[in-house]
């Protein structure tokens, strides 16, 4: 059974050396305590269109909240692993992740990405959501 | 008497906001002389900013630091102390470097100076 941090915003998990590794391999510039380095989205700040339609989307944030050192069952590591930072630097794979998240949640989004928000709201009512992932 | 702008704007990924001040009531200085000071915070990192006045560069571009809020003073300062003459524009030049749209937050202080001439 894995002890790791957990997120209490987002509940995206993170390793279990992340406060002896704050500063070096996470958390690169988020100050002196450990904190959350999971994203989440800005939905009150309008869409920021970029000549790429598939990097427009509503701005993100680290949400910067407490974590707390848990057991979690083997699935569930599997299941809620963050993607680091320090593995994705210029935010491909995480900015991927949250636009897709924005389809399903923002009208404004649904809106300009009609037929991408349809595929992704049909294969989100395919899968089953868990209670920590709502609200993202 | 000093006066002061705050905001924040939105920087789509890949993308250059050539001035955060556009539009803003102090975008060009009011003060015959004037002192100025720049706060900014970004909400991810991958974000740098620049400060030209009257098309004289105060700073290079710069990484922005990342506490996600709106700047507090002091402790977000970019750059302090730079002076500016009345109705010289200036430009706060924000890159993102990142895939992911993120938000800059900023925030100017300009303080009236005495000038003395001779």
């Amino acid at each position: 059974m894995p002890r790791v941090f957990r997120c209490a915003r987002t509940g995206m998990l993170y390793p279990a050396d992340y406060a002896e590794e704050w500063g070096k391999r996470y958390g690169i510039g988020l100050g002196s305590e450990p904190i959350s380095e999971a994203l989440t989205n800005r939905y009150d700040i309008p869409v920021a269109e970029s000549r790429d339609p598939k990097t427009t989307m509503h701005p993100v944030g680290n949400c910067r909240s407490q974590v707390d050192f848990v057991d979690v069952s083997e699935e569930e590591w599997q299941e809620k692993q963050a993607v680091l930072a320090i593995d994705d630097e210029r935010m491909h794979i995480r900015a991927g992740i949250m636009r897709g998240r924005q389809l399903l949640k923002s009208s404004k989004m649904q809106s300009l990405f009609r037929a991408e928000a349809e595929e992704a709201i049909a294969i989100a009512n395919a899968t089953v959501v868990l209670p920590g992932e709502l609200g993202l | 008497m000093i006066v002061t702008m705050q905001g924040q704007n939105a920087v789509a990924a890949n993308t250059t906001n050539p001035n955060v001040l556009t539009g803003q009531r102090y975008e060009r200085s009011p003060f015959q002389a004037g002192v100025g000071n720049l706060y900014c915070t970004g909400s991810a990192a991958g974000l740098t900013a620049e400060l030209n006045i009257g098309g004289v560069s105060i700073t290079p571009p710069t990484v922005v630091n990342i506490q996600n809020r709106l700047p507090v003073v002091p402790d977000d300062i970019l750059t302090t102390n730079w002076e500016v003459l009345e109705g010289r524009l200036l430009q706060v030049t924000v890159v993102n470097t990142t895939a992911g749209a993120l938000t800059f937050f900023w925030r100017v202080d300009i303080e009236e100076a005495d000038l003395q001439v001779g």
